[in-house]
């Protein structure tokens, strides 16, 4: 019984004592960035992780957060828990700054949040990578021939016979299902929603009709999917660029110059075909990520 | 059977470093909030079991918080605690607490009234009551109770992964978010692994007990 008691105490010291040594301890030169849950996301945040391990002497972690929607990494960076991460213009102007006003201009765009990010929460907008992830619509090229669409006012005369399929985020977002709804009259059948990642395989299937896509999803290509137009330009744009904490950047200067390196290096097309290379050749995001730099120059 | 060498393969090869690492912070996640579930647990099932009449509100109370679905669970805490560490081992804190409560009160207070009330009649002390006679024999049911946390608090850290604290639970989400079920496979037989050896190793130490108690 002694034993036991013992036992179990010790276990509780031992524990208790490795972990406020090592988990709680954040220490001082280290730079903590993270991704969004999804393909795109973690090859870019790999690229600047690369690019910081290679160009500073600071401490790099990257912290993976599954559930990294906006609405959680938003509140973690301007409570100062994580450091940077990429975001996407579109996001932050409805999601984060809660505007509804339309800005067609992608540079303007741009501008406006980089500089209302400033103000408002000492976040910085680096340059950004220099491609539009817009949202869009993807039917599959069967139901495209048949239907004839190509528009998604063409898509709305015959949604009411068409299950429509996304992540749970986007029945919840400004610029998400609600809007789109309204703005070109939808009556989907039936709405479905499930994990990023099972969008693809669910519309190959038949298990649902429309799905929203990213512009650069690699899958496209693989599944036999076509893109509809946004006639009514409902969606904004999404210029992909790196979000720093402005303590950081002034802290380590070097960060910033590091990390503006990758200043419109990336087309959507490349995106697309890294995309590509973690969604359907099953390769690391970390290893595309550094054969890109490397293939670029940037790294040896 | 080429999917479960790739799995292989995948685990012992191509990522192991990744794996190694997911499965470090897993077993560091499960074990501390395990000490931290026992740490309380225990002595707020032997203390229930002194002061009978707190003895339903708190298992009431425990009971209640066991039914909050974890996810939820971090949206709540997302504003107060963050994310990372803190908030997983507050999740699992909560989340362990009751088996360990019940079956500590439930374990004492099923000991025996006859034999309790012999080791009164031999002039025993309570606290002499408690340490050499209930304790003891409640031993069987409470090291149950361990059990049955340390394989749940094993397999609910998965989650850990939703809110950046790391674990084999990465393995599984980065695997259902870049469409490679290998990856979730892999993930997933580790967390099984994890759990079973640790119940093992805990079943034989319950059967150590038993034959010293008996």
């Amino acid at each position: 019984m002694k034993l036991c008691i013992i036992l179990l105490a010790a276990f509780v010291c031992v524990t208790a004592a490795f972990f406020t040594g090592t988990v709680f301890a954040r220490s001082d030169d280290q730079v903590i960035l993270t991704s969004k849950p999804f393909t795109e996301n973690y090859i870019l945040t790999e690229m600047m992780v690369e690019l910081l391990e290679n160009d500073t002497d600071l401490s790099i972690v990257n912290m993976a957060i599954e559930g990294g929607t906006t609405s959680v990494l938003h509140p973690a960076m301007v409570a100062g828990e994580i450091d940077i991460y990429p975001e996407y213009t579109g996001t932050g102007w409805l999601e984060v700054l809660r505007h509804d006003e339309v800005i067609p201009d992608p540079e303007e765009l741009f501008d406006r949040v980089a500089e209302e990010y400033l103000e408002r929460f000492d976040l910085v907008w680096l340059p950004s990578f220099g491609f539009n992830n817009t949202f869009t619509l993807a039917v599959r090229q069967e139901d495209a021939e048949r239907l004839e669409l190509e528009t998604y006012s063409d898509l709305a005369a015959v949604s009411d016979q068409m299950v429509f399929g996304s992540e749970p985020d986007f029945y919840e977002r400004e610029d998400g299902y609600p809007g789109l709804v309204e703005a070109y009259g939808f009556e989907f059948r039936q709405t479905s929603q499930m994990a990023i990642a099972l969008k693809y395989p669910a519309i190959s299937q038949g298990e649902v009709d429309v799905i929203n896509a990213f512009s650069t999803d690699g899958l496209l290509k693989t599944h036999e999917l076509v893109i509809l137009e946004d006639d009514k330009n409902y969606f904004p744009s999404y210029l992909a660029a790196p979000i720093v904490r402005k303590e950081i950047l002034d802290a380590y200067p070097e960060v910033g110059e590091s990390l503006s390196r990758l200043e419109w290096l990336i087309t959507e097309e490349t995106m697309m075909e890294l995309n590509y290379q973690v969604d359907e050749l099953r390769r690391d995001p970390r290893e595309v990520a550094r054969d890109f730099l490397v293939e670029q120059g940037l790294i040896q | 059977m080429e999917f479960i060498t790739n799995v292989f393969q995948l685990m012992l090869v191509d990522r192991r470093q990744v794996v190694l690492s997911a499965l470090s912070e897993h077993v560091v996640i499960s074990m501390t909030a395990i000490a931290l579930i026992s740490a309380v647990g225990i002595p707020l099932g032997i203390l229930i079991s002194r002061f009978r009449r707190y003895a339903q509100p708190v298992i009431y109370i425990t009971g209640a918080l066991y039914t909050i679905p974890v996810l939820a669970l971090f949206g709540f805490m997302i504003p107060v605690l963050g994310i990372g560490i803190r908030p997983t081992l507050f999740a699992l804190f909560i989340y362990g607490l009751l088996p360990l409560v019940r079956n500590t009160y439930v374990g004492i207070t099923g000991v025996d009234k006859s034999i309790v009330e012999a080791a009164r009649g031999m002039g025993s002390t309570s606290r002499q009551l408690l340490l050499n006679v209930e304790l003891p024999l409640a031993l069987p049911v409470i090291v149950a109770g361990f059990r049955t946390i340390v394989v749940m608090t094993i397999s609910v850290a998965t989650i850990a992964s939703y809110i950046g604290a790391g674990g084999l639970g990465d393995l599984i989400f980065r695997g259902i978010n870049t469409y490679f079920l290998e990856l979730v496979v892999a993930g997933s037989i580790l967390v099984a692994l994890l759990a079973i050896v640790a119940d093992g190793f805990l079943g034989l130490l319950e059967k150590y007990l038993l034959k010293r108690v008996h």
